[in-house]
């Protein structure tokens, strides 16, 4: 750099030298430099973050481990055993509950408008990031890719076992199905054979997975539980032998233990040969449901070529199979399938003729592919002829991933990716329509940031969302019908309870905490003890109150709806955490701010709108969406009071017949809901924490 | 700044102020009479109460015996009269006390806005006007945050300007500062006295006291213990208690 034009240094003179005499240090001016970079890469972050001590790196590991572990866990078991079909099909459930489905409509139309809004208020606050855009659009692609690749890939085929009698092993038995009855397609073609591959015997047989019925799933457990039973004879056998390394540690009660297990343990012969199985040739018969005349017959012989019938049109139809020896037929074109019921109401047709007829319906759904016919069920001589329904004719074994794709995750994402796509549309148009607005429509003050125009719409919206939604779902006067509450459920009355609990517990809790500052002793105290009884009781005491004693105190408070009934008592216990929490923000406000304002002359009531609350909630605003994460977890208690909000719905479906049990799956689904909602509300406050002088603190 | 009367009425009259902290008798007789457009620099040891004597003029403190009279008006428990008095008289506290969530443009022009029920363009043309006196014009759209100590003075001096007030009490407006800021506050205090302003100002810096101050009074321990010109009060103080104060400060 440029030498100053200070003198140059005296020849001698050192910097901070003997002499105590003032030294100038510098005569040079430094260069300015910019840091050194010493990170690089990422092998250098995780050496400085995650293994800088070996305490540190211990830690990692662990954490590391359990994280792998449970994740891993869960995963595995979500693609190879879990039975998603209890989402897929009662997914109209988990969202809207029995919303009436005339009214449907206004459930898309608010989704959309608070997807416009949303994109809208991000393009005003906040800049999606180049990486940000092409990862939604990855996402979102992989969301139409999925299904596609699914419907591609070819479906699994169905095991069917054929006997002559019951299938017996251990303590279970299956008694022969002669007749097996299913839906199809017409046009489609069924292809049956015998040729189940069974040269490694039972090995091949344990491995089997595919849909089986109960029969088949008999035979495949017998076989991986012989297999079991004769590898642990063979390792027990192994550590009692006299010249086995280990033998001189096993104490005399170990050698006890274990030859008493080995004496338990019999390992029976193969199963592949104690039936046979596929030894004779199979005579089936293919029958049309409703009509019971013959599509086609034969035998089916091991290592022949497998027989294609083609299916004449839709509706039922039954595959005879009476049995001799015992056999393991595999078919394709037989699948799952579920019965529902509905009600439906008359349609008449413009010449005045009635083409469907009001009442209760059944159809059969299959689950594959939603195939429906409303065929009544086929009867043989007065007995039902037992179906391929869910529960016996279930994916059994150890599911592939593939498998999983194509039988759970395509059907559920061509499910919801209409919504999501109109969706994903209204937001970028709101993203845009924001961005446009700031471009093309003037700006009324000067001297403001180039998107003020644009956050100005955004906060008008946004307050107006709450009020959107609520008079779309619920109706309003004679514009709208009034929707019963009675039916609102799933994810929509999750989020209306919340949605209400938030927006009405807030004014009253920050005159809550407001109340127990002010120096009035009446209203201080009278805001004390509401505070300290609410948080006294547990929320499902105060929902139990506003179910069953409310109506006992006046009567004609009984009429008013469940749902109503619990938003005010959750509003009334949120108000209480509130204001705790808003009491903890005006205690943080410096007092000298209250006097400034005051010495500025400002009234006692402006002091608080307009120094000491903006102040206060600012302070609070994680704690304030930690309290509404948690009240939007908590609306879950309604479940209690019988209202069926997610978690009621979840509650609902798992005791189904088709589904009886199916725990894990549907909590799985209703936990990521409630956490991808949760994580968005916790992203939202960190934005508003570091926006407008949230960003300058920061500096 | 011009000032169309140059009245021989005092703005400020106090009688026999007195005040206690519990037990703790901190005003004790206080009279004093202040003239328009006089700098007054109190001056004493902490814990002498002058800090207390300038709040109660504009009642952020409570007086419990004696008269304090300001621009005609008496403070006592009538909430209109302090309203009325503190219109009137702008406040420099010695941490700022700047609104940290409002824009220094909003801290200046929200008081005319919801006081004076100023149009917001008038707030703000006036907020710029102020923000160039105290020479920080192009500060208007940052936080209080983003700015110095220094700045954060000269924006409290303009927010308390911005109600066009007759009085400006100043509380140790330098105290908080780091040494190179005091300057650019004091700069703005000259310039605001030359103006003609009404000043009532607690400090430790002497220097501004002898070339700003029309008087100084030297508080301790609740009393006034003594007053005079600046020149009669630095170079021949009276009281003990004053000769020993000075001699410890200079």
């Amino acid at each position: 750099m440029t030498p100053l034009s200070d003198p140059q240094p005296p020849q001698g003179a050192t910097p901070g030298g003997a002499d105590a005499r003032a030294a100038v240090v510098y005569y040079d001016e430094p260069p300015i430099k910019p840091p050194p970079n010493l990170v690089a890469g990422p092998l250098a972050w995780a050496r400085d973050n995650l293994f800088s001590t070996p305490t540190n790196a211990l830690l990692t590991l662990i954490a590391g481990a359990l994280t792998i572990g449970a994740v891993a866990g869960i995963v595995n078991w979500a693609v190879s055993q879990g039975n998603w079909y209890i989402i897929i099909f009662n997914l109209r459930q988990f969202m809207v509950g029995r919303y009436e489905p005339e009214a449907e409509w206004r459930v898309v139309l608010t989704s959309l408008i608070a997807a416009f809004i949303f994109g809208f208020a991000l393009a005003s606050w906040a800049r999606v990031s180049r990486r940000t855009a092409l990862l939604l659009v990855a996402l979102i692609a992989l969301v139409f890719v999925i299904p596609l690749i699914a419907a591609a890939l070819p479906l699994p085929p169905t095991y069917l076992s054929a006997s002559a009698d019951d299938i017996a092993s251990g303590s279970s038995t299956q008694p022969p199905v002669d007749q097996f009855a299913f839906i199809a397609r017409g046009g489609e073609t069924l292809r049956l054979e015998l040729a189940v591959d069974l040269s490694a015997g039972d090995a091949d047989l344990q491995t089997l997975h595919s849909f089986a019925d109960p029969g088949a799933n008999l035979l495949r457990a017998a076989a991986f539980n012989r297999l079991r039973d004769q590898a642990r004879v063979a390792e027990i056998e192994r550590l009692l032998a006299e010249d086995a390394p280990n033998a001189r540690t096993l104490t005399a009660n170990q050698r006890a233990a274990l030859e008493t297990e080995r004496g338990r343990l019999e390992v029976s012969d193969p199963i592949t040969e104690t039936f046979a199985l596929n030894q004779t040739p199979q005579s089936y018969r293919l029958l049309r449901g409703t009509t019971q005349e013959i599509v086609a017959e034969g035998v089916l012989e091991a290592g022949s070529a497998p027989v294609e019938i083609a299916l004449p049109e839709d509706g039922w139809y039954i595959l005879e199979k009476p049995g001799e020896g015992t056999a393991l037929i595999r078919v394709y074109g037989i699948y799952p399938h579920l019965e529902r019921t509905f009600t439906r109401s008359e349609t008449v047709d413009e010449t005045g003729t009635t083409t469907q007829s009001a009442g209760r319906f059944s159809q059969f759904v299959r689950l594959t592919d939603e195939f429906t016919t409303e065929e009544t069920r086929p009867r043989i001589d007065g007995d039902n002829v037992p179906m391929a329904i869910i529960i016996d004719l279930q994916y059994r074994g150890d599911r592939t991933p593939a498998d999983w794709l194509m039988l759970y995750v395509g059907p559920f994402l061509d499910g919801v990716n209409d919504a999501l796509l109109w969706m994903l549309v209204a937001g970028v148009v709101g993203y845009y329509a924001a961005r446009a607005a700031d471009r093309y429509l003037p700006s009324k003050r000067k001297g403001r940031s180039a998107r003020a125009v644009s956050q100005r719409f955004s906060t008008w919206m946004l307050s107006a969302l709450p009020f959107i939604i609520f008079l779309l779902i619920y109706g309003f006067g004679s514009v709208l019908p009034i929707t019963d509450t009675r039916r609102w459920g799933g994810l929509m009355l999750t989020i209306m309870l919340t949605m209400v609990g938030v927006l009405a517990s807030f004014p009253l809790g920050v005159l809550l905490a407001l109340g127990r500052r002010s120096a009035l002793p009446a209203i201080r105290v009278a805001s004390t003890l509401y505070i300290e009884f609410v948080r006294g009781v547990p929320l499902i005491t105060v929902l139990f109150m506003a179910q069953l004693l409310v109506p006992l105190v006046n009567p004609s408070l009984a009429e008013v709806d469940n749902v109503f009934r619990a938003m005010v008592g959750i509003l009334l216990f949120s108000a209480a955490y509130l204001a705790e929490n808003v009491r903890g923000g005006l205690q943080a406000v410096p007092h000298g701010q209250e006097e400034a304002a005051k010495a500025l002359g400002l009234a006692g009531w402006q002091v608080t709108l307009l120094i000491t609350l903006p102040q206060a909630l600012r302070y609070v605003i994680p704690a304030l969406v930690g309290q509404f994460i948690s009240l939007f977890k908590d609306t879950s208690l309604v479940a209690i009071v019988g209202l069926l909000d997610l978690t009621g719905i979840a509650r609902s479906t798992v005791a189904q017949t088709e589904f009886l049990g199916l725990y894990r799956e549907v909590y799985l689904f209703i936990g990521i809901l409630y956490f991808v909602f949760s994580y968005v509300m916790a992203a939202i406050s960190r934005r508003l924490e570091a926006s407008g002088s949230g960003a300058a603190r920061r500096v | 700044m011009e000032t169309e009367v140059t009245a021989r009425e005092p703005i400020i009259v106090c009688r026999g102020v007195n005040k206690w902290f519990g037990e703790f008798h901190v005003l004790r007789d206080v009279s004093v009479e202040v003239m328009p457009q006089e700098v007054v620099v109190i001056i004493g040891p902490s814990g002498s109460g002058k800090s207390t004597f300038i709040r109660c003029i504009n009642r952020l403190e409570e007086h419990q015996e004696g008269q304090i009279i300001v621009d005609d008006i008496e403070l006592g428990h009538d909430v209109r009269n302090v309203a009325a008095i503190r219109r009137e008289i702008g406040m420099v506290f010695q941490q700022f006390n700047l609104f940290p969530h409002l824009t220094v443009m909003q801290n200046i022009s929200l008081a005319p806005i919801n006081v004076r029920n100023w149009a917001r363009d008038r707030a703000e043309e006036k907020a710029r006007e102020l923000l160039k006196r105290v020479g920080i014009p192009e500060q208007a759209d940052k936080y209080p945050g983003q700015l110095s100590g220094g700045q954060q003075q000269r924006v409290a001096i303009a927010r308390a300007l911005a109600m066009e007030p007759k009085i400006m009490l100043f509380d140790e407006p330098t105290s908080a500062l780091d040494p190179e800021m005091i300057k650019e506050v004091l700069d703005v205090m000259k310039e605001l006295a030359r103006s003609g302003m009404t000043m009532l100002v607690v400090t430790h810096e002497m220097g501004f006291a002898r070339e700003v101050a029309d008087r100084v009074l030297f508080f301790d321990q609740g009393r006034i213990v003594e007053t005079g010109t600046p020149e009669h009060f630095f170079e021949s103080p009276q009281h003990p208690r004053t000769k020993l104060f000075l001699s410890q400060i200079l």
